[in-house]
Formats: C-alpha cells, structure tokens, sequence
C-alpha cells in the first residue's frame, strides 16, 4: 500500500516552495518524498531543484553559495552550472576541466500558480489543481507538520477553515473536500463560489509533511495582509491539534519512505558522441564574423567550462572548431563565433554562405583543454582578432566570481570587434586597442604582462605568430610555462610522415605498425582502439596519450617546449616517434 | 584599548566579537582555554568574574561581564548613529529588549544542545531541541510577516539592531546541536541577510553566504 502510494507520487508534481521563497542568492532547502532538495534561483530567472549534496563529499549543497550563475560547495568550492547541475570547475585541479560525469541529479521543475513544483520522476502533465492556467492566487504562508502526508489528509478531511470573516458573511462551506483528479489537494469555497482555497500537501518525508495554501482571487496590495494572517492562524492551530494528538514536533522525522538510493550522478545527460543542433539564432557579431547559437534537437547540451570549444561536422564532410562564449551558467544552448576566413577550405565558408536559422548541424563536445584557473589573484587575458571567442567566456566567469583580470583585445579596426554586448558588462577590465602594428601590440603586452608575480597566469589565442610572441615575451619576463597557457586555432607547421615505427600499447598488450603517411591515430582506431579527438592537427589537445618509453617526434602545437622535452605526452593525430618503438598508456 | 576575554567556540563571546567588528572597535582577544582547561572557572579568572563566565570585557579598567549588558554598553558608547540600540525610539527600543529576552531562551535551548553535543555537557537534549524548535516557529513566523511588510529585520525600521544580533549566533549554530533549520525558510532568509551585512564577521562553524 505504502509502496503503491509512494510510487504513485514520485511521478506526481508536488509544490515544494513559494516562487517568493527563492530570494535573490539564496538557496531554499526542502525534501521531497525524502529525497533531500537544494533549489536556487539563477540570475536569469531559472529556478534549479538538484539533489541537495555535493558529489565530492556529500555536503548539503544548500549550505553553499549562490553566485548567480552556479552554485558553490560551502565546503571545498566545486562549482556546479545553474541548469545542467554538470560540475565546473574543482579548486583542487585548478587546470583541469572536471570530467563531464561529474553532473548532480536535477529533478523536474515547474512554476505555477506562485508555487514551485517538482517531481522525482518527469510527470506526464502539467501541475493540476484545478484552477484556470493564468490564475495567480494568493500564496499563504505553509507550515511544515509533523506526520506523514496520510496522517495529515486524514486530520484535513475533518478539519473546519472558515473563510476570513469579512469574506463570507452570509456563512461558508466549512469543510473541505478533496480534488477528484489531486488527493493531495484540498478544496474549500465560499458560498457563492466567488473566493476559493486549496491547500496541497507536500510529502516531505516518510513523518513531515508541507501544508502549502492558495487563496483566489488575487487581493489588492492592502487587503492580503488580514488573509496572509487569518490562515497562518487556522493553520497554526490545525497543526497543534495535529501534533499534540499524535504526540511529535515536526522535528521527530524518520522513517515511511525508503531513503533515496542514488547519490545523484546524471549520466543521461553527457553527451558523448554526435549530437543534431539546430541553429536556433544567427547574427552578424562583426565585420567578417557571424555569431551562431545551437540549441539541442533532443535532450540537453553537457555542461560547458570556459576556454571549452566544440566539432561542428559539417555535410561537406569537413570538421572545424569552435570556442563556446557562454557566460557562467548559460546552459541549454551554446553560442560561438565564425570569422570568414579569407583563404577558407570550405569550413567558415559553409558556415557563412549555406548555413541559416532553423539549420541543423551535427555537433560533438564541449571538450576542454583550454582551461580556466579560478584562484588565483591575477589574470591576464590577451585576445587577437576571433581568438578572444574563448577569452570572452573566460573573462564573464572571472568577472562573475570578483576575480580580478584584465583583458586586452588586439583587432584591426572598431568595425572587426565582435560580441560587444558582452565585453560591455566587463567594464574597467576591458581594454580594446584598434590598428596597431605588431611591434607596437608587443609593447602593450610587454606593459600588461610586467615581471611574474607568484600565481599570475596569463592566457593568450589569436593569430600563431602573435602567440608565439606573446610566449616568448612571458618567457624573458620570467612567466614559468606552466603559467602561460595558450590556443591555436591552427597547426601551422609542415608536417613530416614519413617516419616508420611501432606502437606498443602498455595496456591492452598490442604491437602495431604505423607506416609513413599514416598516424598514430589512425592506426589505433583501425585496431579498434578509440581515443577521442577533436581538431586533428596538433592544436587542441583531445587526442593526448601519455608515453611511458621512447623518443616521441612532436609535431602538435598544443604542448610547450618543456612538455615536448620531457617525452611523457604526445598528440597522437600529428606526432611520431624518432625511437623504433614507442610505449603508450593505452 | 577594550580587552575581550574570549572564547573562539562560544556563542556569547561571538556576539562580542560580531559587534567589535561592525562597529571597528580596535580590540584585542584574550583567549580563555575553556575547554578543555576550564580557566573560566580558574581561581585568577574568578577575580575578574566572580560567576566564572565568559564573555567579560575590559575597557580601559572598566569591567563588564554578560554579553547582554555588555552589547548594550559598547553600543551606547561607540554606535554614534544609534542604529543597533535605539536608545531615541521608544518603541524600537522595547521591540530590542524584548528580543533580547527571546535570545535567553534559544540561547538555553539551541546553543544548550550545541553544548551537549559538541563538549559534553549534561543537559536533557531532548528538552532543549524540542523547546528549540518551539522557538524557532515563533521566530519564522515572525520574520515571515516581517517579509510580507517589506521588512528584513526582526524589529521595525530599515536596520537590523541587537535584536538580530543576539539571536543569530543560536540560530546559525543550531546544526551543531542537531536543530535542523529545514523547516524555517524565513529564518534561513534572514541568516543569509545577516550575513550580508558590511563588516560581518564568521567563527568556526558559521559559513559565508
């Protein structure tokens, strides 16, 4: 019976929270059927219900901060995206993008009526109260009681409301009767039908349960506050008659329903092939560049980090990246940046000339091996031309946390500065310098970078030779590599295949042969090993294999020198081997 | 220069402390080893508070023990714009006072079980959670409709005063002694404005927001 009921009601919306309970920053603590719920309203006005515990070490997420965008684990800061609930950053692998498993249990929300609805598992309707969709009742204060939701229907059947006095003079139906199609919902009218109440029961758990009330029609401003208080007081009784009866304060809590058996990982939502994205949005950013947004054919788009880019596969056969824009918190779409590249193999020139809204591109991603620190004291942003894409997301999520940067953004002209409306918000961060020459844009960079100070990092993408420079500008003032991070949207070097060689993959036991004109990659994938990879020539990063013997040849532009001397990575889709044989970890 | 004898995990002394900071009242922090040494109770400490209590405070050989008493002075003296005790409004100085008097019983409830739990002490925890949670009802209600009138504080007026003062360190620290706040979204709304305020100071325990 317990069983049936339970399971009835975890497919059932339940209010969990007056929408005016999620005050700005703040997050709201309930349960559900013994589920324990964190719910937090994002700056945008996106109300999340997540399970209320940390996936690191189980602390009560409602104990964190709400910053806006993500919410924050009190305890040893991993940041979780507002909409996905993916985790975005952990302080104790500061350079690392957290892996896309990392994703709290979100539930079902909707808001209705003033209220705040959830369910454990997605109902099939809307929330049904029997009120007209666009009602918008009067919310009364709710009380948590302590007894099961059977015990407190039963208390309800008999109990007695009577209206507000000056309502129904004339004398009103007293008791209340039960919703035909809701049974936690009660019902009570006026006589002549012109003011109704509901009370809706929210099982709280297997011994406490929320008595939520609605009063309608709307009231003026100064007449809510004698109804706001006529019920509080009607509640307050029926719950000290309830409570003394049965003998508990609301606190004794315990048993009933069966505690929730999963500590929410949501691995339905990790994207991990090809996905259909429709091109929800197109617009001209700036002169030669076209902004695109992509929002998901089915299901949900996985959690982004800033410095994050994504595949486009394009019909033509050809695969291009992307850097994702987004601010902190900006789930459930992506936006990126396409600049029209003049000498274009067919990739910007797709975009530009085929591509319209209501398209479809097949997209994978977001992979991150661009990085974000999120403690440090300095940044220093350093953007050339459409390589301030993922500059741009790094600077909103410093700008959100009070992080103190500086981003400079190199371009030709005002008409070539793209995404304005979001360098707009960064203020006295931003610094946009229009024209110069590459002497003159190394001086600026000389002047913003200064000598190292401890725990600085500098970020940098634009065209390779600006790069270049800007890398070995940071070397001669002292900026430790590891401190100097750096995206190439291209692999500019003359690749060499002609080498031939083994690979021997420690873990699974193979030998392969690579011979010239082919790639480590390649050949791996062919012996039916998959490793992902994104860009494929040397610039991103995904297809990174760790070397545990020989000489690797490198050959990528993702790796600094000191990566490439030490020998223990190599990007399989460019690089080979000067040893006969190399050992991967594979 | 005022001298506080201080104890880092005691509620009354935080409420000091709370006040130090919001008003900058340049202080210094003499640290009582409560427990486990018991030095409240030590002979030397007696001289200075027959009753063996903390917090006292020194001001300049001015010597003030019970951290009611002692709120009160150091606001009277060194709040110029007498926002958190009211001494010119009738009215909102009794609303203060008769907090203040509430503070005593979620002090002896809440904090009590905090106590038991925490360092051992021999109160009837389950009297002190249930006369907590009586408590902390009236309190959400309360603040409840202080939300419904457009007011954040406990007391009238656009500024929180002692009232807030006092009963926060109870109210935030409850866990401690097994209270859960689930029930109180009004109380856990007005924790987070408090802890808002410019110049608000953590102790162990107590989080940011």
């Amino acid at each position: 019976m317990r069983e049936q009921l339970t399971e009835r009601m975890a497919s059932q919306w339940h209010p969990i929270a007056a929408i005016s309970d999620l005050h700005k920053r703040h997050v709201f603590q309930t349960e559900l059927l013994g589920h324990e719920l964190a719910v937090w309203r994002a700056d945008d006005g996106y109300v999340n219900v997540w399970e209320n515990r940390c996936l690191h070490r189980g602390s009560r997420l409602s104990l964190g901060i709400n910053d806006g965008a993500e919410l924050v684990c009190a305890y040893h800061g991993w940041r979780y995206s507002s909409r996905t609930a993916g985790c975005t950053y952990i302080p104790a692998h500061p350079s690392d993008a957290p892996a896309q498993t990392v994703c709290n249990r979100v539930y079902p929300v909707s808001l209705k009526y003033g209220l705040v609805w959830a369910a454990l598992d997605q109902p099939e309707n809307t929330p049904d109260i029997g009120l007209p969709e666009t009602a918008e009742p009067l919310v009364l204060r709710s009380l948590l009681v302590g007894g099961s939701v059977e015990a407190v229907k039963g208390h309800l059947e008999i109990a007695e409301f009577a209206l507000p006095p000056r309502v129904d003079e004339a004398g009103a139906e007293f008791e209340l009767e039960a919703h035909p199609s809701n049974p936690l919902c009660y019902l009570n009218f006026s006589t002549d039908d012109s003011v109704s109440v509901r009370f809706i029961l929210q099982p709280f758990d297997g011994a406490r349960t929320v008595v939520h009330g609605l009063y309608g029609p709307a009231l003026e401003d100064g007449s809510r506050l004698p109804v706001l208080r006529h019920y509080n007081t009607l509640l307050t009784k029926f719950r000290e008659a309830f409570e003394s009866e049965n003998m508990v304060l609301a606190e004794q809590s315990g048993e009933g329903f069966d505690s929730p058996t999963s500590v929410g990982r949501n691995f339905d939502s990790v994207v991990a092939v090809e996905v259909e994205a429709e091109v929800s949005k197109r617009w001209e950013v700036a002169s030669g560049v076209v902004g695109m947004e992509l929002r998901p054919v089915e299901g949900e788009f996985s959690t982004f980090q800033p410095g994050a880019h994504l595949d486009l596969h394009l019909p033509n056969g050809l695969t291009r990246q992307y850097s994702v824009i987004n601010g902190p918190g900006e789930q459930g779409y992506f936006q990126i940046g396409i600049k029209l590249e003049e000498e274009s193999r067919g990739g910007s020139l797709f975009l530009h000339q085929e591509v319209q809204e209501g398209d479809r591109l097949r997209i994978s991603g977001p992979h991150n091996n661009f990085g974000l620190r999120r403690d440090v004291p300095r940044t220093v942003l350093l953007a050339g031309g459409i390589g301030v894409t993922p500059l741009v997301a790094m600077a909103q999520s410093l700008h959100r946390s009070d992080l103190d940067f500086s981003l400079d953004y190199f371009v030709q002209s005002k008409e070539h500065v793209a995404f304005e409306e979001r360098l707009d918000g960064l203020g006295a961060h931003l610094q946009i310098h229009t024209g110069l020459s590459p002497d003159e844009t190394i001086q600026i960079v000389k002047e913003k970078l200064g000598a190292y100070d401890y725990l600085s990092q500098v970020y940098c993408c634009g065209p390779p030779p600006m790069i270049s420079a800007i890398r070995e500008q940071a070397l001669i003032l002292g900026w430790p590599p590891e401190t100097v991070h750096y995206e190439y949207f291209e692999n500019q070097t003359v690749l060499n295949d002609e080498s031939i060689f083994q690979v021997h993959l420690a873990r699974s036991g193979l030998t392969l042969d690579v011979e010239s004109g082919r790639t480590i990659l390649e050949v791996l994938r062919e012996n039916g090993i998959s490793l992902p990879s994104s860009c494929e020539q040397g610039a991103c990063g995904t297809c990174e294999v760790a070397v545990l013997d020989g000489v690797p040849f490198h050959q990528d532009v993702y790796l600094n020198e000191a990566e490439h001397e030490s020998g223990n990575r190599i990007m399989t889709c460019v690089s080979r081997s000067h040893s006969e044989q190399l050992v991967l970890d594979i | 220069m005022i001298k506080l004898y201080d104890y880092e995990l005691s509620v009354n002394c935080y409420k000091v402390r709370l006040l130090l900071n919001f008003l900058l009242v340049p202080h210094k922090l003499h640290s009582i080893d409560f427990f486990p040494g018991w030095e409240h109770k030590s002979e030397w400490f007696r001289e200075i508070n027959p009753l063996g209590h903390i917090p006292v405070i020194d001001d300049e050989g001015f010597l003030l023990r019970d951290s009611n008493a002692i709120l009160i002075y150091l606001a009277a003296k060194y709040d110029q714009s007498c926002r958190w005790y009211p001494v010119h409004e009738p009215s909102r100085l009794g609303e203060v006072s008769q907090w203040m008097m509430f503070s005593e019983g979620t002090t002896n409830t809440a904090s009590a079980a905090r106590l038991h739990d925490s360092l051992g002490y021999e109160f009837d925890i389950e009297a002190c959670r249930e006369g907590a949670h009586k408590l902390f009802r009236v309190l959400d209600e309360h603040l409840w409709f202080q939300e419904q009138n457009g007011s954040s504080w406990l007391c009238s007026g656009d500024d929180p005063t002692l009232a807030d003062l006092v009963i926060f360190p109870d109210v935030i620290l409850s866990e401690e002694g097994g209270i859960s706040r689930v029930g109180y979204p009004a109380i856990r709304r007005w924790a987070d404005r408090f802890r808002h305020l410019p110049d608000f100071s953590l102790m162990a325990g107590v989080l940011p927001t």
